[in-house]
């Protein structure tokens, strides 16, 4: 094992501003100490901010992948794209076993969903896709509780995963995420598959049945913005997901996240993943975060895996699961039956 | 009017002597409790003791049923469910208006009957509802009425139910926690949202009680209006100490989002040197405050005086659409292990 003094410097590239996440990712990247950002490649949504980043911040800006792989020697990168781009990335990137953390979804249909899995494993490529609830202190503790025993038989996990709707961010294009060609799903899928990588880490289990009402009732957009999914593990766990971009503009967070999980022996519910003061003001009571660890965390993992070249905590297969179980429940919204996942 | 008491259990000890003590004490309204039945007779001598520090005045006990409802106008039952049915149609037989403790009946047929025979005699019929005067759902209503048809509400509640041998166990005796709590939701959300319904429901039985004795112990309630999905969660497994968990509910709207939740209700928190912290509730109740059964129990007696037995009925009837949704749902519903 390294220690961590002696741990070198990762060649970092960050692919796209496309995505609202580079806002949390680029200030992690750039402060850990054992990565070093040399490059940002401008394709998809946002290449004018991703162009004047660079230059603020004096790393070499790329107009295409072959560019930044040809004059950069990029060992890993964090893609903030559009999720219909990954594939066409991944598989540029994928032979010159330039490590990937990508994120979330996969992509935007079953199939270049299955084919980036092909695509990795041919290549035996390092890649990671930073679900944070598997970053998150209570929600950590709420999944050794379940493994340990301690909460008993887990009979029923309630989890809620709501944010605002993202096309009202400032400063950013973030027109495509209701753009179903560019995004793959609404604001149900946006935000729940967070939460479906949480369900299946906090039970231990994978998603066996899903019945699913998936809505765009609320923001008048082009693809979904709520949903309600009931969910049946394979241990008998029975899950109830609400999930959309239908957090109101007064909630105190951008996000309004919990867990209950009801085991024979306990009751555990994350009312928050963060630590947070609140503060009141003329205009209103807010919430600020003082401790937020999970995305320096998703960030630093993914270095070291890297630098120790061990396998990251949530892998492909993760990326592939948490895909398929989202796909199958538009499916069942979309069909109006529940559908058992193979 | 002359109140009687059939079956002086857990509910009545914490919630109806209460109410009516608050009703006649501090309302005045004109209640007088002759006395309670029960078959057990040590139930019966707590109930006796406990009424009349309360009250102030002898109460009467009875163990001969038929005796009792000669001394009643007005006879509250709550007695296990099973048993429901055959009192209630007694005391409707004697001329007495009723009282039942939800759920009515164990079977919806039951209630219809009771209700057909109610209406033809021109007496009451009321079903204990506690939650539609439960302030809290009552502001839910308010809120409702303001701001349109909620998105989704999510109801939870759980209680830890002792692995003895109690009627509560076996299905055909009480219907499981579908039933005996389930009927709660189901009749509190076609009371709250007031249109048409679709129920499907997903059971099991977890504790060793009841797999032994067959009554799901375990469920949820999903239930669907043209506008709103409702996710209800009824619990009788759990641990102990999950008290404070006992309710929660959370309302999503267009544009608005609300949630109640019994760790964020009244109550008192104690940190004790020994290490222990613990929150001691306002309410001898998990369920529901007090303020419920005062408001339901007013709301029978100004029925019945007012001679607006309709409004009586109208409870009732809202009660037996909730029964047969969930004996329609249990049709098509796999009860898993």
């Amino acid at each position: 094992m390294t220690r961590s003094a002696d741990y070198r410097k990762v060649r970092f590239g960050i692919i796209s501003f496309a995505h609202v996440h580079i806002n949390r990712y680029l200030p992690e990247i750039l402060s850990n100490p054992k990565a070093e950002l040399v490059a940002i490649v401008g394709i998809g949504s946002n290449k004018e901010l991703a162009e004047r980043k660079a230059r603020e911040l004096g790393i070499s800006y790329y107009e295409s992948l072959s560019d930044m792989i040809a004059n950069s020697q990029v060992e890993a990168v964090y893609i903030a794209s559009e999720p219909y781009l990954h594939k066409e990335i991944i598989e540029i990137l994928a032979p010159e076993g330039i490590a990937v953390l990508c994120d979330k979804p996969l992509a935007t249909t079953m199939e270049d969903a299955e084919k980036i899995a092909e695509i990795v494993d041919k290549h035996n490529l390092k890649f990671m896709m930073p679900f944070n609830p598997r970053f998150q202190k209570p929600v950590i503790k709420l999944a050794q509780m379940v493994r340990s025993g301690e909460l008993g038989e887990l009979i029923s996990l309630y989890t809620v995963k709501v944010g605002k709707n993202p096309l009202t961010i400032k400063g950013m294009d973030t027109s495509w995420f209701a753009d179903k060609e560019r995004a793959g799903f609404g604001g149900f899928g946006d935000i729940g598959i967070h939460a479906v990588d949480g369900i299946r880490y906090i039970t231990g289990s994978e998603v066996r049945k899903v019945r699913a009402y998936i809505y765009s009732k609320v923001h008048s957009l082009d693809v979904d913005d709520f949903g309600v999914a009931f969910m049946e593990m394979e241990n008998g766990t029975q899950v109830t997901l609400v999930s959309g971009w239908f957090n109101p503009k007064g909630y105190p967070t951008w996000l309004n996240i919990r867990f209950e999980a009801l085991g024979t022996r306990g009751v555990f519910t994350v009312e928050k993943p963060y630590h947070d003061y609140w503060i009141y003001t003329d205009e209103g009571a807010f919430r600020k975060d003082w401790l937020r660890v999970d995305v320096p965390i998703a960030v630093d993992t993914f270095i070291r895996s890297v630098i120790d070249d061990i396998e990251p905590p949530i892998t492909i297969k993760d990326a592939l699961q948490n895909f398929r179980v989202m796909w199958y429940a538009y499916e069942s919204a979309r069909r109006g039956k529940e559908m058992i996942i193979e | 009017m002359r109140v009687l008491i059939v079956g002086v259990g857990n509910i009545v000890r914490k919630a109806y002597l209460l109410a009516i003590k608050k009703l006649t004490m501090d309302l005045g309204v004109p209640l007088q409790l002759v006395g309670g039945y029960d078959i057990n007779s040590e139930t019966l001598a707590e109930f006796k003791k406990q009424a009349e520090e309360l009250l102030g005045y002898p109460v009467k006990t009875f163990q001969d049923l038929d005796a009792a409802l000669e001394e009643a106008e007005l006879v509250i039952i709550s007695t296990p469910t099973f048993s429901h049915y055959e009192i209630a149609d007694k005391a409707l037989d004697m001329g007495i208006n009723v009282y039942l403790e939800k759920p009515p009946t164990r079977y919806s047929w039951q209630l219809q009957a009771l209700l057909d025979k109610a209406r033809s005699m021109g007496l009451g019929l009321m079903i204990g509802h506690p939650r539609r005067f439960d302030p809290r759902f009552k502001v839910l209503k308010e809120i409702v009425q303001k701001l349109g048809a909620p998105l989704f509400i999510r109801i939870s509640e759980r209680a830890s139910l002792p692995q003895n041998d109690s009627w509560r166990w076996h299905y055909d005796l009480s219907g499981g926690v579908i039933l005996d709590v389930g009927i709660h939701y189901v009749h509190l959300i076609n009371w709250l949202l007031e249109n048409d319904l679709k129920l499907e429901v997903r059971a099991r039985r977890v504790s060793e009680a009841s797999r032994r004795w067959g009554a799901p112990d375990w469920a949820e309630l999903i239930l669907r209006s043209p506008e709103t999905l409702v996710s209800v969660e009824v619990s009788w497994v759990g641990p102990k100490g999950a008290s404070e968990s006992a309710i929660c509910l959370e309302t999503f709207f267009k544009g608005a989002s609300m949630r109640l939740s019994d760790l964020e209700s009244p109550g008192w928190y104690i940190s004790q040197s020994s290490g222990n912290f613990h929150k001691i509730r306002y309410s001898a109740l998990y369920s529901s405050p007090i303020e419920a059964f005062v408001e339901e129990v007013k709301y029978t007696f100004e029925g019945l005086e007012t001679g607006e037995l309709s409004k009586l009925y109208v409870v009732a009837e809202e009660s037996l659409r909730s029964m047969r949704l969930l004996e329609e749902a249990l049709k098509s519903s796999i009860i898993s292990s």
